[in-house]
């Protein structure tokens, strides 16, 4: 199966010529495939953010090139407006993008954008609106005066109402308090089962990732470190600790034991997991 | 030990609104680390908001250090006992010099030269920004903005220091630093009241208050209040994996305690268990 | 993009003029251009030409930094230097349809155009080696007296401090509303004038509800920490004193000035 993004070699610099300047991304090559569901983990400045943003064509690279389907997205007469129609991006903090008097427009911004018609907007916004979990009585309120998670799943929706092919969220649990954090969550999990569509989060939070996706990406210094399963990353999770990364606190723990001489793995991530590797050593006759 | 903010009763409703904080008590020993911990919209940064008369109760008395926060003559001082952090790093810092943002209070309480560069460079060093001191602000990172925020309130040596959401904004590394920041501050006893949604920070408080509806909900040692774990995830809330752990292996039949909180703590129950089971 | 923008220029740096109390830079720079004004022959000018380099010289900052400020003038004084060349009064060197070019006229705009760079090169002078917020400061004691008669120089001054610590803030906020913007499909940069205005409402919309939001929390901030609004029994963390270095730079000034009045007494050739 052909990869539905494509990066080859691709680098970008910050201010060139300037005393500023700054490598951010650095000859990155990958291969994200349909129906994905991967998460993007780093320390800030490890390049994350600038690499969503060559994804959809808001970033240009310095030099290398990104494919869409098979496509070079800065070749001549690629339309790079419908590359972010095609590979939706919703920014860290996106409830600060809203501006329209009432939810539906604001939702409507990007279909109205894409020249659908009215009806399709219309069928659009409902669709999304029920993606993000919010109630359609909300429709005609302002964005404004709704709370912080919910100012949150609106703008979410505005970006799912393109019906992106490719999904990237930026941080979207930022801020939320625990409950907040798994529903969004799961209401984009949701949503990538049933529109089969791909999806990028990135997040600080590894948790959060080992959670709902099935691929994890890690960038260190602008470049990409590992890129494989959930699994196989966390059973390299001495290196992630080393490498500064905010790794659960069961991981830590079972490094720890494995540090003090215990024959326990290490590739430990839930507290269910954990539960389980210690009935196991302990012979599971307890039970 | 005596208490230095009492809430008696308080209610607090925005002028029509539904109340927001509702007949709740509490008291604050001097020289404790309280954490007041509940989900958004629990009422938690409302009353954060009180304990330096930004807000003052519809009904019932917040005293802070004796003083009475509904009084407006005593603004000034509570003002300078209570000292505020606040969510949001960018805006809270004034200045464009490190060092002047710090000093700003200093400036506004009229204190002198020599004694404000003195006390600038000692509220720098307490929250390890000292290298900083000329640099511009707006070109830290979050985690060393906040921690400047919080220099510009030490500097006026309060007796207390609310933090309202202090690390919602900040990465692993930048909450990280801001929570060691306070701690050192509560050993060299400063009142500390942060208020938080992560339970891990929560964790390491010396006190837990857990705040629902406007209402307090539970309130004592974290080790206390996390062995609740049911009624927290009940109101949207987390216990530490540690404690979940616990949890599981109880249910497994496994005889764990269930009071774990730390990595540590969680360390030596697991190495306890597991080295017993070598043994026989 | 839009935060490669650098604003209030400064160089930092460690020279003779970068060390000068800013009430006396602001106060040379005021007399520099009365300097520049009395100056009217061409030994003058020769004078006030090496006056200025030995300055820049001072400053240890590259001459070039200093001429790309004028770069944005150079259509201003293109046109006004033609305008000089053309319409002024004497006896004609050449003369064609309305156009009389005189010597006076040519004198005139090369004095003017000496006079505009002079001008410009001084105010980057200080605000290339002045931090904008010592610079702020700066006026704000030197105004001091000001406020006696009701002037509102603390308030000023604090809008002015504000204001530079939130500029790169907004800036960088215009960004990622513009790019969030653009994520959606939005178009800033084709269509008619209409349709380009109206383009604009997905940026400014939100980021005055940032700005008030922000205003809000800092007015708020500031208040928590003992702010009242008044500049009464408030004391500064930097002070500043005026040094030997400081009298000598106004003592040298000022000689220039007197050099420069004496110097239009001597004529080169008439000039």
């Amino acid at each position: 199966m052909n990869p539905i993004l494509k990066a080859e070699n691709l680098s970008h610099v910050y201010g060139v010529g300037t005393p500023f300047e700054k490598v951010a991304i650095d000859n990155i090559n990958l291969e994200i495939h349909e129906n994905e569901f991967i998460g993007v983990i780093g320390r800030t400045g490890s390049g994350k953010s600038t690499l969503i943003q060559h994804l959809n064509g808001i970033l240009r690279p310095s030099s290398g090139t990104l494919y869409y389907d098979g496509e070079d997205c800065w070749a001549k007469g690629f339309s790079r407006n419908a590359l972010r129609f095609n590979v939706g991006l919703v920014f860290q903090y996106p409830e600060y993008q809203l501006f329209e008097e009432t939810v539906e427009k604001d939702i409507a911004f990007g279909p109205k954008n894409m020249g659908l018609t009215q009806n399709e907007i219309e069928k659009r916004v409902a669709e999304s609106l029920r993606f993000v979990g919010l109630d359609d009585s909300v429709r005609t309120a302002s964005p404004f005066e709704l709370s912080g998670g919910q100012k949150r799943r609106v703008a979410i929706a505005g970006i799912m109402a393109m019906d992106p092919k490719v999904l990237i969220l930026d941080e979207p649990t930022a801020g939320l308090d625990p409950r907040g954090r798994d529903e969004i969550l799961n209401k984009i999990a949701d949503y990538r089962v049933e529109k089969k569509s791909t999806v990028i989060l990135v997040s600080h939070n590894m948790e959060d990732i080992s959670r709902v996706c099935s691929k994890v990406l890690v960038m260190k210094d602008s470049r990409v470190e590992m890129f494989a399963p959930v699994n196989e990353v966390f059973e390299r999770s001495a290196e992630l600790c080393a490498m500064g990364l905010n790794v659960p606190q069961v991981t830590r723990i079972f490094l720890s034991l494995k540090e003090k001489g215990f024959d326990v793995p290490t590739s430990i991530y839930t507290p269910k997991q954990a539960c389980d590797a210690v009935m196991k050593l302990m012979g599971g006759g307890e039970r | 030990m005596s208490a230095i903010i009492t809430a008696e009763n308080i209610t607090f409703r925005y002028s029509e609104g539904k109340d927001i904080i509702k007949n709740l008590s509490l008291e604050i020993e001097e020289g404790d680390f309280v954490a007041i911990l509940g989900h958004n919209g629990s009422g938690k940064s409302t009353f954060a908001k009180h304990l330096n008369a930004i807000l003052t109760p519809s009904e019932g008395k917040v005293t802070v250090a004796g003083l009475d926060t509904s009084d407006d003559n005593n603004l000034a001082q509570i003002r300078r006992t209570v000292g505020m952090v606040f969510q949001n790093p960018d805006n809270q810092i004034i200045a464009t010099v490190v060092e002047e943002d710090v000093a700003f209070a200093l400036e506004n309480l009229g204190v002198e030269q020599n004694e404000m560069i003195r006390r600038v460079d000692e509220a720098l060093e307490t929250v390890g920004m000292l290298k900083f001191k000329k640099h511009s602000t707006t070109q830290l990172s979050g985690g060393q903005k906040q921690r400047i925020a919080i220099a510009g309130v030490i500097a006026m040596n309060p007796r207390i220091i609310v933090l309202d959401e202090p690390t919602a904004m900040l990465d692993p590394q930048g909450r990280e630093d801001v929570i060691k920041t306070v701690k050192k501050l509560n050993e060299q006893g400063v009142t500390v009241v942060l208020i938080t949604h992560y339970m891990d920070e929560a964790a390491q408080a010396k006190r837990v208050v857990v705040i629902d509806e406007g209402e307090i909900l539970i309130d004592g040692t974290p080790h206390y209040v996390f062995q609740n774990a049911g009624l927290l995830t009940s109101v949207g809330l987390d216990v530490p994996q540690s404690t979940s752990l616990m949890f599981l292996l109880r249910r497994y039949g496994v005889k764990v305690p269930l009071a774990v909180l730390t990595e540590d703590e969680c360390i030596s129950v697991l190495s306890d268990i597991l080295t017993r089971k070598n043994a026989t | 993009m839009i935060k490669d923008i650098t604003l209030g220029q400064f160089f930092p740096g460690n020279s003779v003029i970068h060390k000068l109390d800013p009430r006396v830079k602001i106060i040379l720079a005021a007399l520099y251009i009365a300097f520049l004004f009395v100056v009217q022959t061409a030994v003058g000018y020769a004078f006030a030409i090496a006056a200025t380099l030995v300055f820049v010289s001072l400053t240890k900052i590259p001459l070039k930094m200093y001429l790309r400020g004028l770069k944005p003038l150079l259509f201003i004084l293109i046109f006004t230097a033609l305008l000089n060349v053309f319409y002024s009064t004497g006896e004609p060197l050449v003369e064609f349809w309305i156009f009389k070019i005189t010597a006076d006229g040519i004198k005139n705009a090369i004095f003017m155009i000496l006079r505009i760079f002079m001008l410009v090169i001084a105010t980057s002078m200080l605000t290339y080696t002045t931090s904008p917020i010592v610079l702020t400061n700066g006026l704000e004691r030197l105004l001091s007296p000001l406020s006696k008669i009701k002037v509102p120089v603390h308030e000023f001054s604090m809008m002015m401090t504000i204001a530079l610590r939130f500029i790169p803030t907004l800036l960088e906020e215009t960004d990622k509303i513009m790019n969030a913007q653009k994520a959606r499909g939005a178009d800033f940069e084709t269509g008619g004038l209409i349709k380009r205005a109206k383009a604009l409402a997905p940026i400014l919309i939100p980021l005055f509800i940032s700005a008030f939001r922000r205003a809000d929390e800092l007015a708020t901030a500031m208040e928590c920490r003992c702010y009242t609004g008044s500049s009464e029994g408030r004391t500064h963390l930097v002070s500043y004193s005026m040094s030997g270095r400081d009298v000598i730079a106004l003592i040298v000034v000022i000689c220039m000035i007197a050099i420069a009045v004496l110097l239009n007494y001597v004529r080169f050739f008439g000039f």
